[in-house]
């Protein structure tokens, strides 16, 4: 054992210590050809890449009676919020928001999830608020939506949404809190529902369609959302022409946000899930 | 006679698809309100043991026998008085940590149980009073040092008020002055309340004196439990391999003596031992050690500064250090002094705002990333979880020379295939038979074994390595030690930061104690330990009268044995 | 890194009073702010939220903030207004295919930059006064499970980002950092980092779970304890609050500050009635409470200081 790792540590280090060593054998051959299985082990799966589903869990009736009230509250806040102030796409806007991501956060509650869901949903949230910090040298290089996509795939379309929902809120929370930040949380919560809906069912899933769909649905999705947005926010009157300006001045940044989470979602989705699956699988967590 | 708090009677237990149980027969008891001490090898289920105690914890797989709390079955135990009972701290002081703030840190366990906001606030106002928590009590999580954090986690679960106080390496992530204060707090918990404590441990020369009862688990082999003089008693007879992660005391007394049934567990009564020999005073010859005049200079930090922020105080003040080719040079001191700030800036990962670091001669800012750690330099950091990117150890080990193929990349330029480099640092770093494993999979010291592989795969010349054995225990600092002398006997510089005095004394041929943010001697190992008066290895403090400059444990048997026959 | 941490040279008593006191005060100022566009109010809510903010932070801050982000923003607002809202009849300018640029338009785009700028003051005052805990005490009751995952996600954040230099350290010492290399390179090295991070956070979170389970969490009838205490104080600021708010927005229901823009730009509040004054006054306590509790606060110390002044001034022969 020695004699041969000493061996092997003259061969290694041949051109830098003394020039001529007599073997050049001199490699310590202990074990059988495993490169092959190895390789099959490493190959990133052009294949697709496995994900589990999770069971369906139903929803009690305390849950179901708040949803049937909120969604009853719909038509009384689009009539009384227009009538309230003079900006009232804003009112309503917000309002109807909230009353769009509160069903979720009841789901959630109401499933009494484990310690091990807690935390792997914080440390999901957790990734997707620091990310931005990693690729500093990108500016606009942003994984939040990929991972919250990611997330979805893995976990669900509604934890998809409270990934999506809670990164937006925390990450505002440590930057800056704004008008915006309600926008942002339906957005990626969105992004995550939708992506969850597409993909958590399927048994494979491959990086390409990933990274298209992460390329489409901050176009779709998250500019659907953010763009009007800003109209609703910062203008008196909502007309069909602004909407589109906000549209067309809003895609350059949605092009390179889009583009950004294609390739994060087309190079880490592979790795990140199956990380994710070992998780789930070795601490059963479905 | 009083009822034993805990029974464990004919344990096996068996991870699924494992055919041999990890636990075998595992049969002892534990007294209410003793202080139990469990050792053993990693990978003799220690962990496993201890999760069982309390099966909210315990893994999957198949179990024989009982385990009586109290005497009924734990397993029967409710969750809410599992909760309660027995509380549970882990090796990680920081992954235990819940929330973000320590009041609530503090109040988690109570919320949980639903106790009453009046109730929480005075038991939540009792802990942090009885653990000086006080004083640190709005802040956040994140500002807390180690030792406070693993406090911090004590307190939260002693905040229940259990009965059984389970620990699992608590101080392994810690540093000694930490290890030390968190080990006082655990005796003062076990005589001023009266919990009953069990934990694994591999700082055996701090708790041995302080145990009533000690555990030893091996792979295969019954348990052996006894008071700690019984059981060092026993691993002598059987010369058990464990015996090497005795108190040096007691190793020196029993490497000596060929029977005698009271061997020393502390210093003192290890002086007293000595005392009562009857010896002579003896130095030792030095065979020389590495003539550092001749040498070349390979690493060299010339009148450095350095400060984290243009407003904050400096963190190395000055500081001048010659490393000579081929040498293994130690750099200790305490918590905090600047070295493993002072490694980061020998190492090119942060830069002085004054004074010069040279690398093989040349200015360390002329090298790019790449020429720097390939061929030349390689660090490897505290933790090797931060190396760890692939899903096992062999696709790990491809990683860092750019995957499987047999590309050519420039400092490949050697005449082995990358698969025989792979395989030679394997065979090296022992880490073939873990070659289809995780690398979370693996226990500390195979990671740590793992990282330094990832970085010999670049062939440094010269080494630098932050605390390598940091949370390992006696056979793997050995078995790192080994690969360590033998890369230093290719020639390979090692330049080592660490708390571990008695690793140093082992492997060192130099070292440097840091303070204050400079170097205040380097000397030779032997002088250098031989010449501190409290700053020096166990074996030194304990024989240093008869013994000036004997600092390992070899040195002190050779010179009583010299001595002294028996 | 978080605004959050940072202290600012002054006290703000207001940020230490009940969490939900904090709140109620921000829902409803911003709620003004936001859906109110009138000129009077706006006046009001600028000053307080410019003095609050200044109180918060500096002037100096302020200022800066001002001119380096929402100038050019509220530029951008007034811009975009007077381009899509062709509504009013003071025609200044007609565009070649028929669409007018107004006065009222332009009135009312600029109240609608001034309404952003006001509102990014308040949020910058709400991130400093609602810190992480004062939200999850306030969410934790409602949303016990969503409340504790925030708290956790601000645990980890600071752990991820530490770790996050850690992991860039170890990988510079592999050649590959982030400013190694060419860009493809450069964005090869990112991703490493961050699977390496991820890796460790994942793996690492099962203690964590672990530690939560040993302590219980799962039981049923979990309680929820804070540190924050409802004091007298609170008390009477909630009073002050809602009896402001009430009944400014009395006086808002019932017309008193309603405003119309087109086709001409009417103010209802002028000349001065008994009602709209009482409603400026209520609305001008209530935006105005931290700022005035602090000065109440600041001058009971300083009365404090002089009469301790005085009881420590001893007689001559003491000194001797």
């Amino acid at each position: 054992m020695y004699q041969s790792s000493k061996e092997f540590l003259k061969a290694l280090y041949e051109d830098m210590e003394q020039p001529n060593q007599l073997e050049e054998e001199a490699t310590p051959l202990t074990t059988k050809d495993v490169s092959s299985s190895a390789t099959s082990h490493s190959r990133p799966g052009s294949k697709g890449i496995p994900v589990t589903s999770p069971k369906k869990n139903k929803l009690s009736l305390r849950v179901k009676l708040v949803n049937i009230f909120l969604l009853l509250l719909v038509p009384f806040v689009i009539y009384f919020g227009g009538k309230l102030t003079n900006r009232n796409y804003l009112a309503v806007s917000v309002m109807l928001l909230i009353i769009g991501m509160v069903p979720f956060f009841f789901a959630f509650e109401d499933r009494k999830p484990s310690a091990k869901e807690l935390v792997l949903l914080a440390v999901l949230v957790g990734i997707a608020v620091v990310g931005r910090g990693i690729f500093f040298m990108l500016p606009q290089f942003k994984p939040m939506a990929a991972i919250v996509i990611i997330s979805a795939v893995s976990l669900g379309a509604e934890t998809g949404f409270l990934v999506g929902c809670l990164s937006a809120l925390i990450s505002n929370m440590f930057f800056s809190q704004g008008p915006w930040t309600p926008w942002q949380m339906f957005a990626f919560g969105m992004v995550g529902f939708v992506a969850g809906l597409i993909f958590h069912r399927r048994k494979q899933v491959s990086r390409l369609e990933l990274s298209l769909f992460g390329f489409i649905s901050i176009f779709l999705i998250y500019g659907l959302i953010m763009n009007p947005a800003s109209v609703i926010m910062y203008t008196s009157d909502v007309t069909f022409g602004a909407v589109i300006t906000s549209f067309v001045s809003g895609a350059p940044m949605d092009l390179i946000h889009g583009g950004s989470t294609a390739i994060f979602l087309f190079i880490l989705a592979d790795p990140f899930l199956k990380k994710l699956e070992r998780i789930k699988q070795k601490h059963d967590i479905i | 006679m009083m009822m034993n708090l805990l029974e464990v009677k004919q344990f096996y237990f068996s991870y699924p698809n494992q055919s041999t149980p990890i636990l075998k027969d595992v049969n002892f008891s534990i007294e209410t309100g003793s202080f139990n001490v469990l050792f053993g090898k990693s990978g003799s289920g220690k962990t496993t043991l201890l999760q069982h105690l309390k099966p909210q914890l315990a893994p999957v797989g198949q179990t024989q026998g009982e385990i009586l709390f109290l005497g009924k079955s734990v397993k029967e135990l409710s969750l809410r008085t599992q909760s309660q009972d027995i509380g549970y701290v882990l090796q990680n002081p920081d992954n235990q940590l819940v929330t973000d703030k320590v009041w609530h840190e503090l109040a988690f366990g109570l919320e949980n149980l639903g106790y009453d906001t009046e109730t929480i606030r005075l038991r939540v106002a009792e802990m942090a009073s009885y653990f000086g928590i006080h004083n640190w009590f709005d802040k956040n999580v994140a500002e807390l040092s180690g030792g406070q954090k693993q406090i911090l986690n004590l307190a939260s679960v002693m905040v229940l008020n259990p009965k059984l106080l389970i620990l699992d390496e608590p101080t392994s992530q810690l540093d000694p002055i930490a290890a030390k204060d968190f080990l006082e707090t655990i005796y003062k918990i076990n005589q001023d309340i009266g919990t009953t404590i069990v934990m694994t441990e591999h700082r055996l020369q701090e708790v041995f004196p302080i145990a009533d009862q000690v555990l030893l688990l091996e792979k295969n082999k019954p348990l052996i439990h006894g008071t700690p003089k019984e059981v060092g008693q026993i691993l002598r007879e059987t010369k058990g391999d464990m015996f090497l992660a005795m108190p040096i005391p007691m190793q020196i007394a029993a490497s000596v003596e060929k029977q005698g049934t009271d061997l020393p567990l502390t210093v003192r009564t290890g002086r007293a031992w000595l005392d009562s020999l009857d010896l002579k005073e003896k130095l030792i010859e030095e065979i020389s050690p590495v003539t550092s005049d001749s040498k070349k200079i390979v690493l060299e930090a010339k009148d450095v500064w350095f400060r984290y922020e243009q407003m904050s105080q400096d963190v190395i003040k000055d500081l001048s250090l010659k490393i000579y080719q081929g040498e293994f040079f130690g750099l200790v001191g305490g918590n905090g002094t600047g070295k493993s700030t002072a490694l980061s800036l020998l190492g090119g990962i942060r830069q002085p705002y004054r004074g010069k670091i040279k690398v093989a001669g040349q200015s360390i800012q002329k090298y790019d990333g790449q020429a720097l750690y390939q061929n030349l330099l390689g660090v490897l950091p505290q933790n090797p979880q931060n190396l760890f990117i692939k899903d096992t150890v062999l696709e790990d080990l491809y990683e860092v020379v750019g995957g499987m193929e047999d590309k050519d990349l420039p400092y490949y330029a050697i005449s082995m295939t990358k698969k025989q480099m792979v395989e030679g640092i394997s065979n090296l770093t022992h880490l073939t038979h873990l070659w289809q494993q995780h690398p979370y999979d693996l226990s500390g010291g195979e990671q740590q074994r793992l990282a330094l592989a990832k970085i010999l795969l670049l062939r440094p010349t010269i080494l630098l390595l932050d605390e390598p054995t940091k949370g390992l225990d006696d056979f793997y600092k050995e078995e790192l030690g080994q690969i360590l002398q033998q890369l230093n006997g290719q020639g390979i510089t090692i330049v080592m930061v660490s708390h571990d005095i008695e690793f140093v004394a082992n492997y060192a041929h130099r070292c440097g104690l840091f303070f204050n943010g400079n170097l205040v001697s380097i000397q030779p190992t032997r002088e250098f330990f031989a010449g501190n008066q409290f700053y020096t290895t166990t074996a030194n403090r304990m024989a240093r009268q008869y013994f000036p400059n004997g600092i390992t444990l070899k040195d002190v048997v050779g010179c009583i044995n010299h001595q002294k026959s028996f | 890194m978080n605004e959050q941490q940072k202290t600012s040279s002054k006290q703000d008593p207001f940020s230490k009073s009940h969490p939900f006191v904090n709140l109620f005060y921000f829902v409803c100022v911003i709620g003004v702010n936001m859906f109110l566009v009138h000129p009077i109010i706006l006046g009001f809510s600028l000053i307080a939220a410019s003095l609050y903010t200044a109180r918060l932070h500096s002037w100096q801050s302020v200022f800066r903030q001002f001119f380096k982000f929402l100038l050019p923003s509220m530029m951008i607002v007034l811009f975009f207004n007077v381009l899509f809202n062709h509504n009013g009849e003071t025609v200044l300018y007609r565009f070649s295919n028929g669409k007018p640029i107004t006065l009222e338009a332009m009135v009312y785009g600029g109240l609608l930059s001034v309404v952003l700028a006001v509102t990014i003051l308040w949020f910058r005052c709400y991130n400093q006064v609602m810190t992480s805990d004062k939200f999850i005490y306030l969410f934790g009751r409602i949303l016990p499970a969503s409340s504790l995952v925030i708290s956790m996600v601000f645990r980890f954040v600071p752990k991820f980002s530490r770790q996050v230099t850690l992991v860039r350290q170890g990988q510079q010492a592999l050649g590959r950092d982030v400013t190694d290399g060419t860009l493809k390179e450069r964005l090869n090295h990112g991703f490493s980092i961050f699977l390496v991070m991820i890796t460790w956070a994942l793996e690492n979170a099962i203690d964590t779970a672990d530690s939560m389970k040993a302590r219980g969490y799962g039981l049923s009838g979990r309680s929820s304890f804070s540190v924050y205490r409802l004091t007298r104080r609170d008390w009477w600021l909630l009073t002050i609050l809602t009896s402001s708010f009430g009944y400014f927005m009395y006086t808002v229901v019932i017309g008193t500050f309603s405003m119309t823009y087109y086709p001409k730009v009417q103010l209802s509040v002028w000349p001065l009635t008994w009602t709209s004054a009482t409603g400026m006054i209520a609305f001008f306590l209530l935006i105005n409470l931290p700022v005035l509790l602090a000065y109440v606060e600041e001058a009971y110390f300083k009365r404090l200081r002089k009469q301790a002044k005085h009881h420590v001034r001893l007689p001559d022969y003491f000194k001797q």
